[in-house]
C-alpha cells in the first residue's frame, strides 16, 4: 500500500513538474514509465541492472558471448513483456527470474548437446576420483580471472549441478536474500536454504580436493 | 541432534538465520565437535572464495548491440501500433457509421456486393459469348483477347501436354471447330496437317507468344485481320529473336522456319483468326497421324 502511494505521488509530481531526476526514482516507478513506452526510463533500468545481471549470468554459463546474448535477450523480454509486469512484485525479482530461466535453459541445452555429442567422453578430463580438475587455461571468450584461485573457484561452480549453481550464484555472488531467491526460482525458502547448504558443502569439498588454499 | 543435523544448519548459522536458542545450541555443539568445526571453517572458506570472485562487466560492444536490438523493438512496436490504430480506426469508423446511418450503410454494402457479383458472373460468361458471337464490333473496353481453352495454362500436374492431345487434326475433322467450319480455311491453312490452336484478335497490337517451357518447336502460321497489321518482317524479327527458339534457347529460329500466311482469315471487321502450327509438320496426305511435336503455348496481347 505504501509502495503504491509513493508510486502515485511520484507520477503526479512527474506529470506536473516534468522535471524529475530519473536516477533517483525507484525501479518500480521507472518501470511505470517504461509501460508508457518511455524508452529513456528503460535505458536507466538497463544501466542499473546490466552489470549485476551480466555478472550473475556469466557465473552461471561461464562464457562471455553467451552471457552477453542472454542478458540482451533478458532485457528484450523485459521490454516486450513490460505490460505484463504487475507492480505488486519486485522488479529486480522479475528481471532475475527471466535471466535465470534463460541461463538455466542454456545450461540444459549444453547438457543435451554434450549427451548427444558423439565425440563427448565423460571421463576425458576426469581424475581417478571422478572429479574434474580445473582447466587453468581460460578460453578465448572468457574473462581472465585475476589468479588461479579465481579460475579454480569458477571451475568449481561450473561443476555444480544446476540447482545448486543457481542458488550459490544468487546467494553468494549476487547476495540476494533467501526469500528473493525462493521467488526467483519459484521454490520454498526452506528448499533454497537446503540447496545453499548442500551447494556450499559440495563446493568446499571440491576446493579441498584440489587443495585450493583460501585465505 | 547429531552431526548431520548440525551440518544442515551450517549455512543458516553462518548467514545468521538461526534463532538465538538454536544458535547457542549450535555453538555448544561446535565446542565439543572438532569435525563440525572443521566443516564450518571449510564452508566459511568456500563462501569467502565465491564472494572473492571479481565482478565482471560486459564488453563495450554489448551496449551498442543492446541499443540496436532495443531500437528495432521500439520500431516494431511503433509499426504495429500504427497499423493497429489504422485498423481500429477503420472499424470504429464503420461502427460509428452503422450507428449514425444504418440504412445508407446497408444500401451501400448491398450495392457494392451486387456489382461484385454481376461483375463476377460477366467475367465467367464473357469469354464464351465473345468468342461465339460474330455480330458487331468489339467495344473499346473489351478485355484482352481471351485465351482459347486449349491455350489455357497447362495443368500443373501434367505441365506439358502435347498439343495433338488437345486439338484434333484440322484436315481430318475440320468440323470440330465451329469458326473454322463457318470460315473455310485458306489454301495455306489447309495445307497444314494440324491446326494446333486458333486465336482471336480483337484489337491492334503487338502479338506476344509465350511458351510454357524453354523450348518450343516453332510457331509459323499467323494471319491478321482488319485493325491489326501484321508485317512478316516484324514477325520474323520478333519471333526469331525472342520467341521461337527451335529447341535451342540460344539459337534463334531461322528465316525459313518462320512462315506467314498470305491472307488474313477474317471473322468480322475487327477480328481475325490465326492458327499456330508446327514447323516441319508432315503433310496430311503423307501422315494422317499427329506426329508434330507441338507444345502448348500461351498467347496474350
Amino acid at each position: 500500500m505504501a509502495e503504491n502511494t509513493s508510486i502515485n505521488t511520484v507520477q503526479v509530481t512527474d506529470f506536473e513538474s516534468g522535471v524529475q531526476d530519473e536516477l533517483a526514482l525507484s525501479d518500480e516507478v521507472l518501470f511505470v514509465r517504461v509501460q508508457r513506452d518511455d524508452i529513456r526510463a528503460f535505458e536507466v533500468i538497463v544501466g542499473r541492472y546490466r552489470t549485476r545481471l551480466y555478472n550473475c549470468v556469466y557465473r552461471m554459463v561461464h562464457n562471455t558471448e553467451c552471457a552477453e546474448d542472454l542478458v540482451q535477450e533478458t532485457f528484450l523480454r523485459v521490454y516486450r513483456n513490460r505490460h505484463n509486469y504487475k507492480a505488486i512484485s519486485n522488479l529486480s525479482t522479475w528481471i532475475y527470474t527471466i535471466a535465470l530461466n534463460l541461463a538455466r535453459s542454456e545450461l540444459r541445452k549444453r547438457k543435451r548437446r554434450q549427451f548427444f555429442s558423439l565425440n563427448a567422453s565423460p571421463h576425458e578430463n576426469s581424475t581417478r576420483e571422478g572429479i574434474d580438475l580445473p582447466d587453468m587455461n581460460a578460453g578465448p571468450g572468457d574473462h581472465l580471472e585475476q589468479n588461479e584461485l579465481g579460475r579454480a573457484i569458477q571451475h568449481a561452480i561450473d561443476q555444480l549441478p544446476e540447482k545448486y549453481k543457481s542458488v550459490i550464484v544468487l546467494r553468494d555472488v549476487e547476495e540476494l536474500s533467501y526469500e528473493q531467491i525462493g521467488e526467483i526460482l519459484r521454490c520454498p525458502t526452506g528448499t533454497v536454504k537446503s540447496r545453499v547448504n548442500r551447494g556450499r558443502l559440495r563446493l568446499q569439498e571440491m576446493l579441498r580436493q584440489w587443495q585450493v588454499e583460501i585465505l | 541432534m547429531n552431526c548431520s543435523g548440525y551440518e544442515r544448519q551450517l549455512s543458516d548459522y553462518l548467514d545468521g538465520k538461526l534463532t538465538k536458542a538454536a544458535e547457542d545450541e549450535f555453538r555448544f555443539h561446535l565446542n565439543g565437535c572438532p569435525r563440525c568445526r572443521l566443516r564450518m571453517k571449510d564452508m566459511e572458506s568456500a563462501i569467502r572464495a565465491v564472494k572473492s570472485l571479481p565482478a565482471v562487466s560486459p564488453r563495450p560492444v554489448f551496449d551498442q548491440q543492446l541499443g540496436n536490438l532495443l531500437s528495432r523493438e521500439v520500431a516494431r512496436d511503433l509499426y504495429a501500433s500504427y497499423w493497429w490504430r489504422r485498423v481500429s480506426a477503420a472499424f470504429s469508423g464503420l461502427g460509428e457509421l452503422s450507428r449514425q446511418r444504418p440504412v445508407q450503410l446497408v444500401f451501400t454494402t448491398s450495392l457494392v456486393l451486387t456489382i461484385a457479383v454481376i461483375g463476377g458472373i460477366a467475367e465467367m460468361t464473357g469469354p464464351a459469348e465473345r468468342s461465339g458471337s460474330s455480330d458487331g464490333p468489339a467495344t473499346a473496353f473489351a478485355l484482352p483477347a481471351p485465351i482459347e481453352p486449349e491455350l489455357a495454362p497447362p495443368d500443373p500436374i501434367s505441365p506439358f501436354p502435347l498439343e495433338r492431345d488437345l486439338a484434333p487434326p484440322m484436315a481430318t475433322s475440320p468440323e470440330t471447330n465451329t469458326e473454322q467450319a463457318s470460315n473455310p480455311p485458306t489454301p495455306a491453312a489447309t495445307s497444314l496437317p494440324y491446326s494446333a490452336n486458333r486465336m482471336t484478335v480483337d484489337r491492334p497490337g503487338i502479338l506476344t507468344v509465350r511458351t510454357m517451357e524453354p523450348m518450343t518447336h516453332g510457331i509459323r502460321f499467323v494471319s491478321a485481320g482488319t485493325g491489326m497489321r501484321l508485317d512478316p518482317s516484324l514477325f520474323d524479327e520478333a519471333f526469331g529473336r525472342d520467341l521461337v527458339t527451335n529447341g535451342d534457347p540460344d539459337r534463334p529460329a531461322t528465316e525459313g522456319l518462320l512462315q506467314t500466311v498470305g491472307t488474313a482469315e477474317l471473322l468480322d471487321s475487327q477480328r481475325a483468326v490465326g492458327t499456330i502450327g508446327a514447323p516441319g509438320a508432315p503433310d496430311a496426305s503423307e501422315s494422317p497421324g499427329p506426329a508434330a511435336p507441338l507444345r502448348r503455348v500461351r498467347i496474350s496481347f
